[in-house]
């Protein structure tokens, strides 16, 4: 006999009827609470998806090919979602059972619609009938070791994870669906009792069945009755709740990943004309944010990952990305567009250290920080900004730098070192320069950071490098006014460098500053500024690798020992540059750098990002504090760093810890240790 | 309640000041200026008496040249009411400017009247006191701390001195002088000045305000300090006290 198995076996054709009746019944309110959410999606600004159906396919292949993408890898492939301990794994299980369980389920009943038109069309049976009977028994298996796991861990209760209370239902639901489905799979065997292949195609079944040896065939098939339909009311009571519980997040994260356009350390310029003609900047109604941004909401499933990574989180600031994202859903779906700033305190939003860890780990591409920015930008216009943040910019626009100090006394540092033979050209002493070097703000100003220049320099001339800086020209990038969230000030401050930049014809540029980098390689775009922008530490690897930076002879230092390389957020996670800085040092101290649990792309902010540079806060709570100890905790002899923002919070976090272990650039340890 | 403060138009204190080879002034090309540190204190003090929930008009006021009404602006950013420029052409003195402003009050009768306690270009420290006596008005100055009380009809005040805050209550109407750790002033950006374009300012004329009003004294000359001679080096704690007894006969 070939093995198979009648669609609704010992259903009669009432509980068929009523079955088909509220199976339409659930998708109605699945459909209707999927309409309530779409609803609220589409308050947001346009994102021009109209606009994009009515130009040709292939415009639209174009546009869909990146989501498309990443609905394969992080969606199919949970890509994002893996990485997390038990939980990623658990999560992946869960999906992976869930989604054979679904698809089986289709498939059964397209199977019975086609055997109801043709008997010829039936497929269920043979040895398609034994895969697909072996598949779903183990995916089932999966599905259920998936969701006990979160149910231990919802017992367990971590503070990082959401609860609500419709928690429990679709963590039970699911245990029970899968739970009942083996039952009625159990049952169904204990009087079918297939036999050849078939009987052990579903090894689950087979067990299940075995509790029921001795049933009659009878009281068998009334408690399969009873089970069955059991099973079916949870499975019709899941779809409908979908829209109305976490398992949103199943609607809307492939929406977003299909639609979001991820752009780490990139910022969407507003003009004047459009500040005008809506009369605001930045964001204080919650539809201000693009629809996509609204759609992300709702992709949020509170997995807690962007707290747990959220440096100001970690230093009992009263920030948590998660909350934000939560608190503007639940804005959302009360429809209090306007109460954007009373749900969100001034607090929260200066709190955050514009690192990206949030946005980097979030595994459903929702992008917290983005939407910290926005809000950031309408609390400035609105006189939400004082103290010495507001001392800082306005220094900027007086001064061209935040420190307030003289733009003609840009070039001082220069001025010592020329005496010694060490100085940097100008480009107008230099104009035939290929490569220009940005020193900025911290390198120009601050006493520490200018030794860090000065290291830079001569390490460019010992190498020969055709350079030349802009000396008294330079002016502030802009970055700390664009992520404090005066976006005008920014602007005011990159026009005025593009245009510099332009009269010098400068193409390529290194910049020891990853702050500088990412606003002259990403933001400095969108206003016709397009550089080749690299790292000081990109540079000096090559230069090393190429032999045209060599220790003189038998001058080089003695290793300085142990070294830990911190990761600028700007430099590893926004421009995914940390294996040159690595390369470097190893070249420079001929060992590999030490390394912090939190490194490359995950690396732990300092707490200078997004402005922090420029706002007080106690010691104890300090975000570069507890960097430092986890530096410390390396037992490294010399701590280095690539950002002069970093240099200065390290140094502070390590006093703070009552160390006296040295922080550098890592110009300044090549430098040491080339003995130049 | 109505509360009017004045905004003085300097250079930004973030510029170097350079004196003109004549010592007729400074040079004032290609520096920008703001609206006096102090001034903003006060403007901020206005809008937080607002914030705390009196009901009040705020009036911010600047004597000078047509470009203070971009200092105005300023205050109308931050959040005041209506602004009004006092046009004069030549450089008034503390006296002058008291008494124009005199003027003004005595047409707006503020309850209130807050001004920086000085003006970082000549740092006098007067226009306030002056305005004081002129309108025989209470007076509390360089105040760091300000509560008003009795229903809005006394402030208390704790005046930054010498030798610690002196805390006393004027009756209102008075005048109020700000200093630094009154406050920190809210930060204005570009939008705001936008949105502010659409508050009034009134202009008005010095000579016809207070056509008596004229400056008493004027600048003869200016000249930069001269320039600290280099420090020296001292080899040892002894040699530090050394010269400390001998040179600088400090011990
Ligand atoms: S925003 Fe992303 S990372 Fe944060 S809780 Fe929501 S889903 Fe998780
Ligand atoms: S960007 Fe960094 S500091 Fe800001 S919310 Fe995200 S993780 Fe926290």
């Amino acid at each position: 006999m070939t093995p198979t198995r009648e669609t609704f076996g010992n259903i009669p054709p009432l509980s068929q009827w009523l079955f088909y009746a509220l199976t339409a019944a659930a998708c109605a309110c699945f459909a209707w609470g999927v309409w309530r959410r779409f609803r609220l999606w589409r308050e947001g600004r346009s994102i021009g998806l109209r606009e994009l159906f009515k130009t040709r396919l292939i415009e639209i292949v174009k546009a869909a090919r990146p989501g498309l993408r990443r609905l394969l890898v992080e969606g199919l492939g949970q890509e994002r979602v893996k990485d997390r301990g038990l939980a990623g794994r658990a999560h992946v299980l869960l999906f992976l059972g869930f989604l054979a369980l679904f698809a089986g389920t289709t498939l059964l009943e397209i199977d019975h619609l086609a055997a109801m038109a043709s008997k010829r069309l039936h497929f269920h049976q043979g040895a398609y009938y034994v895969a697909y009977e072996y598949t779903l028994d183990v995916a089932g298996v999966l599905f259920l070791a998936g969701c006990s796991y979160f149910l231990w861990r919802r017992l367990r209760l971590p503070g990082s994870v959401g609860h609500r209370a419709t928690d429990w239902w679709v963590v039970d639901s699911f245990i029970a669906i899968g739970l009942t489905g083996y039952l009625v799979e159990g049952l169904r065997i204990t009087w079918q009792k297939p036999d050849g292949i078939g009987a052990h195609c579903s090894p689950v079944g087979l067990w299940v069945a075995s509790a029921f040896a001795g049933w009659t065939e009878s009281s068998a098939r009334s408690a399969h009755l009873a089970v069955w339909w059991v099973h079916s009311i949870l499975v019709l009571g899941f779809i409908a709740s979908i829209p109305f519980t976490r398992l949103l997040h199943t609607i809307a994260i492939p929406f977003n990943l299909l639609l979001v356009r991820p752009a780490l350390g990139s910022m969407v310029p507003v003009t004047m004309e459009q500040v005008e003609k809506e009369e605001r900047i930045g964001v204080s109604d919650v539809r201000h944010f693009t629809q996509q941004q609204l759609l992300s909401l709702d992709a949020c499933m509170e997995c807690g990952r962007c707290e747990e990574a959220c440096p100001a989180h970690a230093t009992s600031k009263p920030l948590s990305p998660k909350k934000v994202v939560q608190d503007l859903k639940q804005l959302m779906t009360s429809r209090r567009w306007n109460a954007v700033h009373e749900s969100i305190g001034p607090e929260t939003l200066w709190a955050c250290t514009a690192c990206n860890a949030c946005a980097s780990v979030c595994p459903a591409r929702v992008d917290p920080v983005g939407a910290i920015l926005e809000m950031r930008r309408h609390l400035v216009a609105d006189g939400g900004l004082s103290g010495t943040a507001a001392v800082a910019l306005r220094r900027m626009q007086s001064s061209g730098n935040p420190w307030g100090l003289p733009a003609n006394e840009r070039s001082d540092w220069n001025s010592a070192e020329i005496s010694v033979g060490f100085g940097a050209p100008t480009v107008q002493e230099n104009p035939d320069f290929e490569l220009l070097y940005w020193v900025g703000c911290a390198g120009a100003y601050d006493r520490r950071a200018q030794r860090v220049t000065r290291s830079v320099v001569r390490l460019l001339k010992a190498a020969k490098v055709n350079f030349a800086i802009l000396g008294k020209e330079e002016r502030c990038t802009g970055d700390s006014a664009r992520r404090l969230g005066d976006e005008f000030l920014f602007q005011e401050l990159a026009q005025i460098n593009i245009a510099t930049l332009a009269r010098y014809k400068v193409r390529k540029i290194v910049a020891h500053c990853p702050h500088c980098l990412n606003a002259l390689l990403k933001d400095y775009r969108a206003f016709g500024g397009d550089y080749e922008v690299q790292h000081h530490s990109q540079l000096l690897a090559e230069l090393l690798e190429a032999g045209r930076l060599r220790p003189a002879e038998g001058l080089r230092a003695a290793p300085p020992g142990l070294v830990t390389y911190h990761d600028p957020c700007y430099l590893a996670r926004a421009n995914g540059i940390h294996q040159a800085p690595r390369d470097m040092l190893q070249a420079a101290t001929g060992e590999r750098p030490t390394e912090m649990s939190a490194r490359r792309e995950k690396t732990s902010c300092c707490g200078a990002g997004g402005g922090r540079m420029w706002m007080e806060e106690p010691t104890a709570q300090r975000v570069s504090t507890q960097r430092a100890a986890q530096a410390l905790a390396t037992g490294a002899k010399t701590i280095a760093v690539g950002c002069p923002f970093c240099l200065t919070m390290m140094k502070d976090g390590v006093a703070a810890s009552g160390s006296e272990t040295p922080v550098k650039d890592l110009a300044e340890i090549l430098v040491e240790q080339l003995g130049l | 309640m109505k509360i009017l403060v004045t905004i003085k138009r300097v250079p930004d204190p973030d510029t170097r000041i350079r004196v003109k080879p004549d010592g007729s002034g400074i040079v004032t090309d290609g520096i920008k200026h703001s609206a006096n540190p102090f001034d903003a204190i006060a403007v901020e003090e206005a809008l937080r008496i607002r914030e705390r929930g009196v009901d009040c008009e705020i009036v911010v006021a600047s004597v000078g040249a047509e470009d203070c009404v971009e200092q105005l602006r300023v205050g109308l950013a931050m959040g005041a009411d209506r602004g009004i420029w006092i046009q004069s052409d030549g450089d008034l003195d503390s006296l002058a400017v008291a008494q124009v402003l005199a003027a003004l009050c005595e047409r707006e009768k503020p309850s209130l009247i807050l001004m920086g306690k000085q003006a970082i270009d000549d740092d006098s420290n007067q226009a306030g006191q002056m305005l004081a006596g002129l309108l025989s008005l209470p007076q509390a100055t360089f105040v760091s701390k300000l509560e008003l009380t009795d229903a809005n009809s006394r402030a208390r005040c704790g005046r930054e001195t010498d030798s610690g805050i002196e805390t006393i209550v004027v009756k209102l109407p008075a005048v109020i002088t700000t200093d630094l750790r009154l406050n920190e002033p809210r930060y204005v950006s570009l939008p705001g000045i936008m949105k502010a374009k659409k508050k009034p300012v009134e202009n008005l004329k010095a000579s016809e305000v207070a056509p008596l009003a004229k400056s008493r004294t004027h600048l003869v000359s200016m000249e930069a300090p001269p320039k600290r001679k280099a420090g020296v080096r001292v080899a040892s704690v002894d040699a530090l006290i050394e010269k400390l007894r001998n040179e600088a006969k400090i011990l």
